[in-house]
Formats: C-alpha cells, sequence, structure tokens
C-alpha cells in the first residue's frame, strides 16, 4: 500500500501542492535531504507535464494523480493522468529538457500507458544511498 | 460543480498518506491551501495547528489519513475520514487545552458528516 496517494485536479497552482505534499513525505520517512532535492524537482518536472501536455484546454475533469511508496532504501513515486495518452503533438513542445532532467535525477524511470491504456504515468525510482555516495564525495 | 483554485473542475482535492508521515505531509499542504485562500497569517498558523491535530488523532480508518480540501469563497473546506466509529466525535473533542477542546477554537465551523455509526467524517471550515 502506498504511504502517500494525492488527486488533484491539473492545474498549474496544484503543482506546488504535490511537490509540498511529496516533501512532507519525504520528510515523515527520514529520506536524506539531498535525495529528497532530487524527488521534490523530479515530481515537479513530471506534474507540470500533465499540466501543460496530458490534455485538451477545454477539459474539466482534468486529474493529476501521485502515488508514492517506500520500500526499503528506496522512494518509488508514480505521477499519473488520465489524458491524451502518449504521441499526441499538444502543439506546446516546450524545451524537452523535462524527461532527461528526470532521467538524471531518478535511479530507474519509466514512461508507460497508464492503467487499462487510459493516459500515462511515469515511474520514478529514487534511492537513500545516492545522497550517501554523493555526500561521501563531498559534493555539496 | 464548486470552484476549486483557478479552474472549474469536477475533480476533487484529496490526499491520503500513512499515519507516520501523515504530519508533515498535511502541514505543508495545509499551509499552501491556506495561502491561496487568501488566509490571514494567524489562520494560516491555526491551519497548520489543525495538520497536527488531524495527523497525530488515533481516530483514522485503516491507519490512514484521508483529506478532501477546496477552497470557497475565501475559506477552506476540509472533509477529514473515513474515521473509525466514533471517530468524528472523538476528534472534535479532544485533544483537549486547559479543558477546552483544540479542533473547534482553531476552526470557524465543524460538522460530522453522517449520524450514528455512519458519523465517519468530519467537515471543517476556515475562513
Amino acid at each position: 500500500m502506498s504511504e502517500l496517494h494525492l488527486l488533484l485536479p491539473a492545474a498549474p497552482e496544484n503543482v506546488v501542492v504535490a511537490r509540498q505534499a511529496i516533501t512532507g513525505l519525504c520528510e515523515g520517512i527520514g529520506f536524506p535531504s539531498r535525495s529528497t532535492d532530487d524527488v521534490r524537482l523530479a515530481v515537479t518536472e513530471a506534474c507540470t507535464n500533465v499540466v501543460v501536455h496530458a490534455y485538451a484546454p477545454e477539459t474539466t475533469s482534468a486529474q493529476l494523480e501521485v502515488e508514492a511508496s517506500a520500500v526499503d532504501q528506496e522512494l518509488h513515486v508514480t505521477v499519473r493522468d488520465q489524458g491524451r495518452g502518449m504521441g499526441v503533438f499538444t502543439g506546446n513542445a516546450g524545451l524537452g529538457l523535462g524527461l532527461p532532467l528526470i532521467a538524471a535525477l531518478t535511479r530507474a524511470v519509466e514512461m508507460r500507458a497508464g492503467p487499462d491504456g487510459v493516459g500515462t504515468e511515469i515511474a520514478m525510482t529514487f534511492s537513500k544511498d545516492d545522497a550517501d555516495v554523493a555526500d561521501g564525495d563531498g559534493h555539496a | 460543480m464548486v470552484t476549486r483554485s483557478s479552474v472549474q473542475t469536477t475533480v476533487p482535492s484529496r490526499i491520503e498518506v500513512s499515519a507516520v508521515a501523515a504530519g508533515p505531509v498535511l502541514a505543508r499542504v495545509f499551509g499552501i491551501v491556506g495561502a491561496r485562500a487568501g488566509l490571514s497569517l494567524d489562520r494560516v498558523s491555526d491551519l497548520l495547528l489543525l495538520a497536527d491535530t488531524i495527523a497525530n488523532a488515533d481516530v483514522h480508518a485503516d491507519a490512514r489519513v484521508t483529506v478532501e480540501f477546496a477552497i470557497a469563497d475565501g475559506q477552506v473546506e476540509l472533509v477529514v475520514g473515513p474515521l473509525v466509529d466514533g471517530g468524528a466525535e472523538q476528534l472534535t473533542s479532544s485533544p483537549r487545552v486547559g479543558g477546552v477542546a483544540v479542533l473547534p477554537r482553531l476552526a470557524d465551523q465543524v460538522d460530522v458528516l453522517g449520524t450514528g455509526t455512519d458519523a465517519r467524517r468530519l467537515r471543517i471550515l476556515v475562513a
């Protein structure tokens, strides 16, 4: 069972709600602060992708879902929408930096169709160990 | 349909979190929601105290804290639950400071939703 399940309207102002919720979860489960920074940034990018790309502008039931669970030394976070799915050009391509950034911040990442083939979900895995290694190398 | 944030939507805002992480999660989310509603700093502080009160109460079904929240007319509406049997009354009447229940003093309005054994959700308004 997940530690956190967040369901929000897919609106720009709710990206910060998701970011604060995942930050609180990291605090609550004792995730290292350096790793928490990575989690915050990656989740923010994934949620922004949902808000910007997932739904047609006239959609009134656009939802943003965040699910997170901690297993051993890892935190698994899934950001999900019920939108148009992958491969639909939205006319707003952006800079194309979001997914590469997420990939750089996570131990593992997978982008796939949502449950029952509806929408898109991005599953991210973060590790406590990554922060330990980095801190041990003296990186601030 | 309810106006939630800047968009007209049929999607509720709901957070469900394990009891162990509920305190920091609710505090951060309530803080953002209170600020967005335009509450005064004092009332946002009251919301943070409410977050602690809700998170620390041993009244939540399945040891998971579930809260729906919305902003309407400059006030924050929270619906807490499902709760265990008797949880709504317990959350309303305790904890107490100086013999006075905390939660009703922090909120502008507290309603138990449902009756009898179905009274498993609590609606809290803060303005």
